[in-house]
């Protein structure tokens, strides 16, 4: 019996040292992995809308691989293209939190959609510095719009099951939600080689480099493909190759990711729509909201599929 | 017993080579399969088990004498976990990326055999300085084995050695099975193979 006291009490006594210690740490370093998490999602709204900081700019500029590229065919220009989404990234990443949040601060705004449809407006100097327990990236909607070259573009969190786990990302709309201004994912756990491609230039640029738009022709349904077709694609429509506006290709054996890709992202684009246009339609939110954005979720079918 | 008498080298030495936990007892291989494609997370990877390991043995070994022998597993593990879960809590907060790349692995450390292995087997039977010792000891033979496999893992895979590319980068075409896990089984198999067939003396010395 006495052996049994001793021994509960130890076990009792070494837990709530370990508990208290790690306690501790957990305190210590919750607010560097909070920033940490708010940076890297930063970076890739950033990224997929691409607001630059100078600095980013000014290193894309001197890059030596870029600039010995060549760009005279369609395709050459493509694959500068892609490798400029790679290298933009790879600055980005290198860049100073201060910098990162400079630049968000400066040029975007903040919709904050609850799952209450509640509806909250941030700048963007306000967004970037709030405490991290305000923000919850889990339920709530969170739009991120900035203007460029006079236009609106507005970007949100796409994320669904991949072939192995969740794969998230960021997609920027332009025109009144219409085409795609661009795409970037940053937390997945795809097969390396094959499904961890969707993290490659050529993958994400092709999203904009062709202007591919999310809606099949006269359907105001969502339905942006990412599908395997045979033929190749030199700028133009050639009789071998019959992709449409709305599909890009999908990635050489990675089947799965493709599909988890193709079946995701307008399930999400179309759920987005729709918690938007009842904001449109009960608030009335002028600010936050191009023209032609406005007309488009006014008109968005709000009955389900 | 001074601090570096014979003994005490004996224990750390012999866990490096010749009682290396890979390559000698085939432990811990868990991790070797899953981190080994990159070298520079291969060295984050091993830096936390050195930490854990050492860490974790100088523990237990100080607590040897109080703790109760039919709970001894339970008070291990809840040690290893301590360290571990703050060594996680440290790489989130200060290496961001690299612990996003190792993902569940850094946690998998706690599940690491060698450990619990040392403290199991060294710690609770030694004084602290010996243990931390053969901690050390362990967790670089661990590191070694890692690293030798994460080198031509990396070049084979993409043609670099720390992000450094060292291959032309535009004809080589790279090694996809090198960077998924069985890559590093191949490697592993290739390693202990070589090693056995040029050092039999090695392996009849163990036995």
């Amino acid at each position: 019996m006495k052996n049994y006291i001793r021994m509960i009490l130890f076990l009792f006594v070494l837990s709530v040292i370990s508990a208290i210690l790690l306690t501790f740490f957990a305190l210590e370093t919750k607010e560097y992995i909070a920033k940490n998490k708010q940076r890297e999602r930063f970076i890739h709204i950033l990224k997929s809308m691409r607001i630059l900081p100078q600095e980013v700019e000014n290193l894309l500029a001197k890059d030596e691989k870029l600039s010995n590229m060549p760009e005279n065919t369609i395709q050459e220009k493509f694959q500068k293209e892609a490798i400029r989404i790679e290298r933009t990234e790879y600055y980005l990443k290198k860049e100073k939190t201060e910098k990162i949040l400079e630049t968000f601060s400066s040029c975007i705004d903040v919709l904050e959609v609850t799952s209450q449809n509640e509806v909250t407006f941030y700048k963007g100097k306000e967004f970037a510095y709030l405490p991290s327990q305000k923000i919850d990236y889990l339920h709530n909607l969170y739009i991120f719009q900035a203007k460029k070259e006079g236009q609106s573009i507005y970007t949100f969190e796409i994320a669904g099951a991949g072939f192995w786990d969740k794969v998230s990302g960021y997609i920027a709309l332009k025109e009144g939600f219409r085409n795609i201004a661009g795409i970037t994912f940053y937390d997945h756990k795809e097969t390396p080689g094959l499904g961890q491609r969707i993290e490659e230039g050529w993958f994400q640029g092709q999203f904009t480099f062709w202007n591919k738009t999310i809606f099949r022709e006269g359907s105001l349904k969502p339905e942006l493909r990412v599908t395997a077709r045979k033929g190749t694609y030199d700028g133009e429509a050639t009789a071998n190759y019959d992709k449409k506006q709305n599909e890009v290709d999908a990635i050489t054996g990675a089947s799965e990711t493709s599909r988890a890709l193709d079946r995701f992202i307008s399930k999400n684009l179309y759920h987005v729509f729709s918690k938007l246009a009842k904001v449109v339609r009960d608030k009335n939110d002028k600010e936050f909201f191009d023209a032609n954005t406005q007309a488009f979720l006014k008109n968005f079918p709000e009955a389900k599929p | 017993m001074s601090l570096f008498s014979a003994e005490n080298k004996k224990v750390f030495l012999e866990n490096i080579w010749k009682e290396n936990p890979i390559f000698r007892q085939i432990l811990g291989i868990c991790s070797c399969l899953a981190v080994t494609n990159l070298v520079y997370n291969t060295l984050i990877m091993c830096i936390a088990l050195i930490v854990v390991t050492v860490a974790t043995n100088v523990f237990v070994s100080l607590l040897r004498e109080y703790i109760p022998g039919r709970i001894r597993m339970i008070t291990q593990v809840l040690i290893i976990t301590v360290f571990v879960t703050i060594v996680d809590l440290l790489l989130q907060a200060f290496s961001y990326e690299v612990s996003k790349q190792l993902g569940a692995y850094v946690g998998l450390i706690a599940t690491n055999c060698i450990v619990m292995g040392r403290a199991e087997v060294f710690a609770m039977k030694n004084r602290p300085w010996p243990s931390f010792l053969d901690g050390l000891g362990a967790g670089i033979g661990y590191s070694i084995i890692l690293i030798a496999i994460a080198i031509p893992r990396e070049i084979l895979g993409f043609g670099s050695i720390c992000y450094y590319p060292i291959l032309p980068q535009e004809s080589w075409i790279a090694w996809n099975i090198m960077i998924m896990p069985p890559g590093a089984f191949l490697m592993l198999g290739t390693l202990i193979w070589i090693v056995n067939a040029s050092g039999k003396k090695v392996a009849q010395e163990g036995k």
